[in-house]
């Protein structure tokens, strides 16, 4: 573990890199679609005193005072990133005080309220108080400690730290589900560059497509786990910012998936050969968020088969749709210290023609919990 | 005579059957005082006690109570009449007297709790459904997990660092444990202002110190000690407790807050709807 508040210090530098690199380098981080919000292809500059800071999650906001003279005149709710890549890039809500002068530079809401992406803030001086660094992440993840996989004294792979260190798994790929072997373009969030790409994600069903075209032509603008803040079941908790945890509990033979993004829940897996049936009642009328997973060992491979689902969530970034009847099968594989490779395969034959499988990698964190991240922060 | 015969007959078998009974629910009272069902608490590998179930069974814990001191002035005062401490013997400042009455004034209706928000420390111990305390000695810590509370948890630090001294304040505020003998010590600092920290609507501030003591009396119960320090709020360190039941053989479930959470207008609150749109 860290030594010293010294090194704990340079760490945490790391990892602000880390945060910020992917706050832009992939707009994955982002809680909520900013395109649904924000008009991407139009940057506007304002200038304005601070009148009230929002420090909360899922996003910051800070109101200016606009002045007829230096921009659209009004106050303007300048959102940004969660607290969490604002203190880790050595922001805090004390930094900012009532009547600063401030120059932002960002997007422009798409209904024309007077809300604004902010991407870069500058004092009045000049002094640039928050921008974002697109090399951070690569130097952080090129820069970590290389090593076999850590394995328990039975071989068995180990799905958290080695013994006596920390660390959790973030996603630095994929935006949505995408059957394997496809290859198109659509952002970190999972919306397509191309709409006209849509038959290439899944093998939807007709409606299915329907929903995940309309999805996608409303800029995802109505996932509940942004609006809501509705739990990211199914695959999606493996495609979030800030990650998972996962902490093998193997005298009682089940693993918990600590969820970094959402509400900081816990999903329970359970190893012991149980039934795939609700304690409480049965599975039909009580279909969860987080479904009911079993797992057993395949070689090194943690296989996970989950069902009992209900249909209140999305259970991937993009939109994609399922049904009550979806089962997952997920597959977790740590190929060395520093990778897990995650590949689902879905089967969901109310909302898709057959199974299919989506595979990426999560990328190892070493040294450092999760971020404490509730979703729920800003919700009154 | 029949109808005699037809009256007697349900009379003399009510009487037997009563008799009957009366020595089955005597002698089951008698083999239950004889044979008392104790089970002692289980131990982990470390030689601890442990607050999980014995190998091959499963349990949660669930308050047994669900205040920290008694209050004649809430809403609810019947329901704190079990607290082992009186609201006039704790040193409450009194802006907290104050902001406690007012909240019991309006039925506690502004607890974060009920907006689906987490609690560190009381709180998270007195919420309903039940929560398990993890050891995970391969990771010199520990976990306690809630099934309400926003369904999340807390990390225990066992491995004896120190609180950081650069702490922001969080939800879960940040806690190190240690054991005196069989019980179980947590020290948590850090805790921000934004969720209360027990039901009785008793304010706290970011400079809330927590001390913890969990001990484990037998299988079946727990006991739970929190001294609160919080000069923002109180004048002095005050201490009270609850007990902690076992509910044998229950799982955790999935109990999600948001599930009916309809209104992302209603949700951003009042004062920043008219500037912000979800």
């Amino acid at each position: 573990m860290l030594s010293s508040n010294i090194s704990l210090i340079g760490f945490l530098r790391q990892s602000i890199a880390l945060l910020i690199g992917l706050s832009s380098a992939s707009p994955l981080l982002a809680h909520h679609t900013v395109s649904a919000k924000f008009d991407i292809a139009h940057t506007i500059s304002l200038s304005g005193r601070v009148t009230e800071v929002d420090w909360a999650n899922p996003h910051v906001h800070i109101f200016i005072q606009v002045d007829e003279d230096a921009g659209p005149a009004g106050n303007w709710a300048v959102e940004l990133e969660s607290t969490i890549e604002l203190e880790r890039n050595g922001w805090t809500s004390e930094d900012l005080s009532i009547g600063d002068l401030l120059t932002v530079r960002g997007l422009p809401a798409r209904d024309g309220s007077e809300q604004l992406w902010g991407q870069r803030i500058a004092s009045s001086k000049g002094l640039v108080l928050f921008t974002l660094d697109d090399q951070a992440l690569d130097t952080m993840l090129s820069e970590r400690p290389a090593g076999p996989v850590p394995r328990w004294p039975d071989g068995q792979p180990r799905l958290g730290p080695p013994p006596g260190q920390t660390g959790y798994w973030i996603n630095t790929g994929s935006g949505s589900l995408l059957e394997d072997g496809q290859s198109i373009m659509m952002d970190a969030e999972g919306v397509l560059a191309n709409i006209e790409d849509a038959d290439q994600v899944a093998p939807f069903q007709d409606w299915a497509k329907d929903l995940y075209v309309l999805r996608q032509r409303n800029a995802l603008r109505n996932d509940p786990l942004y609006l809501f803040c509705i739990p990211p079941g199914g695959s999606r908790q493996f495609q979030l910012p800030y990650g998972v945890q996962l902490v093998e509990q193997r005298n009682r033979d089940r693993l918990f998936v600590l969820m970094g993004s959402g509400n900081r829940n816990w999903r329970l897996i359970y190893n012991d050969e149980r039934n795939q049936v609700s304690q409480l009642s049965g599975n039909d009328d009580n279909p969860l968020f987080y479904g009911r997973s079993l797992a057993r060992w395949d070689g090194d491979t943690l296989v996970v088969n989950s069902s009992g689902f209900n249909e209140g969530f999305w259970f991937s970034n993009g939109g994609l749709p399922h049904t009550g009847l979806l089962q997952l099968e997920e597959r977790l594989t740590r190929s060395d210290l520093n990778t897990l490779r995650y590949s689902v395969t879905v089967n969901d034959p109310g909302a898709y023609t057959r199974s299919w499988t989506s595979s990426w990698d999560m990328q190892w964190v070493p040294g450092e919990e999760m971020p404490e991240y509730y979703c729920q922060d800003n919700r009154q | 005579m029949t109808n005699n015969k037809i009256s007697f007959t349900p009379k003399g078998f009510n009487r037997a059957l009563f008799f009957f009974l009366l020595v089955i629910s005597q002698a089951g009272f008698s083999q239950d005082d004889a044979v008392v069902d104790f089970r002692p608490a289980p131990r982990g590998e470390d030689g601890h006690i442990s607050f999980e179930p014995p190998a091959g069974e499963s349990g949660t814990w669930v308050r047994r109570t669900s205040t920290l001191v008694i209050n004649p002035d809430s809403y609810e005062a019947q329901r704190t009449l079990n607290a082992p401490v009186h609201i006039d013997d704790i040193p409450i400042q009194p802006w907290a007297k104050a902001l406690t009455n007012y909240r019991h004034d309006v039925y506690l209706a502004s607890e974060p709790y009920t907006r689906c928000k987490p609690a560190s420390g009381p709180r998270s111990i007195m919420s309903p459904y039940g929560l398990e305390i993890v050891s995970v000695p391969d990771l010199q810590r520990m976990y306690i997990f809630n099934i309400s509370n926003a369904m999340s948890y807390r990390i225990i630090f066992m491995d004896g660092r120190e609180h950081p001294a650069d702490l922001r304040p969080t939800y879960s505020g940040h806690s190190v444990g240690h054991w005196e003998g069989d019980t179980l010590v947590v020290d948590t600092v850090g805790l921000n202002e934004k969720s209360w920290m027990s039901r009785d609507g008793l304010p706290s501030t970011d400079q809330l110190h927590l001390i913890e003591r969990f001990s484990r009396e037998s299988l079946d119960t727990a006991h739970y000690e929190v001294t609160i320090d919080d000069p923002g709020a109180y004048t002095g360190p005050w201490t009270s407790n609850f007990v902690l039941g076992w509910q044998e053989g229950d799982e955790m479930f999935e109990y999600v807050c948001q599930e009916n959470n309809l209104s992302p207008e209603s949700m951003l609150g009042d004062g920043r709807l008219s500037k912000i749109t979800p």
